[in-house]
């Protein structure tokens, strides 16, 4: 079934949604939670949050890329479970890219006058000015927090092609962060 | 709020037509498969061989076993060492810190071939009792012993505090001599490009990148420059221009990394203007590079294939970026300490 005819289920509040979509995006959200979380059942817990929240949302929600809404749900839902209990387990390739971020950041706090919307406007920006290729490798590593060698298989180059490629975007991210005043 | 989850939500908050190309996580058999797999195949042995047959097969592979099995159990009879020296490098374990859920370990490697380039070269492996996440650097290197120091950093992964137990650190191979070059390559002139050289078929591809080719990409769609004898250019030990030509309407241009599974040799290249401008870049939509092994396995030839005009060259110029190694040793280091 298309997308669209999905989202149309939506809107005119038919059951049937729900089930399209968990056998369309089924495997899909659940690799984002897996990239996350490393508990099974926090992982299907994530899962079928996205499911209810999707339900919840659309409408008045009319989502034009429904992966990216329903990825974006997995991702925010499974991000939550481990914010808030920091005894829970996460993922090898999240606690990687974390720690690539936090090294990036500095692994200080932010003070409250923080504006995170300046963050989220520097980073669209960044993302904007991304060659291509550069961009799609930072989306795998960062938004769906891929492993190295799944991003490798993925994109044809060697492991250490990829860790030179994302050394490189961290540091150009940096210092556009910097030149914001953001860091 | 900690500055990196205001990051990564921030990332989260891309706008949907810059991740819409990205790839959609696609389910493979991971490590955590073969984990089970391992595990499966380890319970199987165990229960079906006595143990004295099993370490019959050797003390590494009874360890990895029973490691597979349990790893606080291998970890508890795993002996103390805190040095052992292997084709002339020794590794000792120097000191340590734990704080609460991290520690981070000091280890010296001393030998007369190393320098301060020396690498792990993701080779190195990490066994303790419980799930945690590491990452080794290097800390500093002592030019007179010929002495590198690496930080080994553990962290539990459940938060908890790191147990007082052993933990074993290994590395199986060391790359040194790292350079990293980055330039023009002038030997290659782009305003004479030979039209239609001659082509192979049937290369042992290795991996592609590029937009212009999905996931089915099948390697023998396309032809491939044959490698030049003598290189066009050799802008680092370790990295030479083997071809370069105009083959169904495109720009081919060969590189070939030497001996890319012990040296790590990789690289980057693109046609730039004399100012250094990016003219075809990997950042193109439209450039591709496959990369293929050579006929022994060893060397690893990178082909960028660039559709544009013939005229368009004339004033360009090759430029690369490269990260190469010029030696490695292999050897068998490992220490296993208790932690404080």
């Amino acid at each position: 079934m298309e997308d669209t005819d999905i989202v149309e289920l939506y809107l005119n509040r038919n059951d049937r949604a729900v089930e399209e979509t968990k056998k369309k995006f089924g495997v899909y959200c659940k690799t984002i939670a897996q990239n996350i979380l490393h508990d099974s059942r926090d992982i299907e817990e994530a899962v079928n949050e996205t499911w209810l929240k999707a339900w919840i949302s659309i409408p008045p929600a009319e989502p034009k890329v429904l992966s990216a809404f329903l990825g974006g749900i997995t991702r925010n839902i499974s991000l939550n479970i481990i914010r808030k209990d920091s005894a829970k387990k996460r993922s090898l390739s999240y606690a990687e890219s974390y720690e690539e971020l936090d090294n990036l950041m500095g692994g200080g706090d932010i003070e409250d006058e923080f504006d995170a919307k300046e963050l989220e406007n520097a980073v669209n920006a960044f993302v904007a000015e991304l060659p291509k290729i550069q961009r799609n490798v930072f989306i795998c590593r960062y938004m769906y927090f891929e492993s190295i060698d799944r991003i490798a298989v993925r994109f044809g180059y060697s492991r250490g092609k990829v860790k030179s490629m994302l050394f490189r975007i961290r540091k150009r991210l940096k210092e556009t962060l910097d030149e914001e005043g953001l860091l | 709020m900690k500055g990196t989850d205001l990051l990564i939500d921030a990332i989260g908050k891309i706008k949907d037509e810059y991740t819409v190309d990205a790839c959609l996580p696609k389910r493979r058999i991971g490590r955590k498969s073969i984990k089970w797999l391992g595990l499966a195949v380890a319970a199987v042995i165990c229960i079906a061989v006595p143990l004295p047959a099993a370490t019959a097969l050797g003390m590494d592979e009874a360890y990895r076993f029973l490691y597979m099995m349990s790893p606080k159990i291998a970890q508890t009879f795993k002996p103390v060492e805190l040095t052992c020296e292997s084709n002339g490098i020794k590794m000792t374990v120097i000191s340590q810190k734990i704080n609460e859920d991290e520690g981070s370990f000091y280890i010296s490697m001393q030998g007369d071939m190393l320098d301060e380039t020396v690498d792990l070269f993701d080779s190195y492996y990490i066994n303790c009792p419980y799930d945690s996440v590491g990452h080794v650097s290097l800390s500093e290197f002592d030019e007179e012993t010929k002495t590198a120091y690496f930080v080994v950093n553990v962290k539990t992964m459940n938060g908890e505090k790191i147990p007082h137990d052993k933990l074993t650190f290994g590395v199986r191979e060391l790359i040194f001599g790292k350079c990293d070059y980055e330039g023009f390559i002038e030997d290659v002139d782009l305003s004479d490009i030979p039209k239609d050289p001659p082509t192979m078929q049937n290369v042992n591809g290795r991996g592609w990148g590029g937009y212009r080719v999905n996931d089915e990409f099948d390697y023998n769609s396309l032809s491939y420059l044959i490698p030049c004898e003598t290189p066009l250019a050799e802008p680092v030990d370790g990295v030479t221009v083997t071809g370069i030509g105009f083959v169904d309407g495109a720009l081919h241009i060969q590189v070939c990394y030497e001996d890319i599974l012990h040296t790590d040799n990789h690289g980057f290249i693109e046609v730039v203007d004399r100012n250094g401008k990016k003219i075809f870049s990997e950042e193109d939509s439209h450039y591709m590079n496959v990369s293929f092994w050579d006929e022994e396995g060893v060397n690893s030839y990178d082909e960028i294939i660039i559709p544009t005009d013939y005229d368009d060259l004339g004033d360009y110029v090759l430029y690369g970026e490269f990260l190469t190694s010029s030696d490695y040793k292999s050897g068998d280091w490992e220490v296993t300490f208790p932690v404080k």
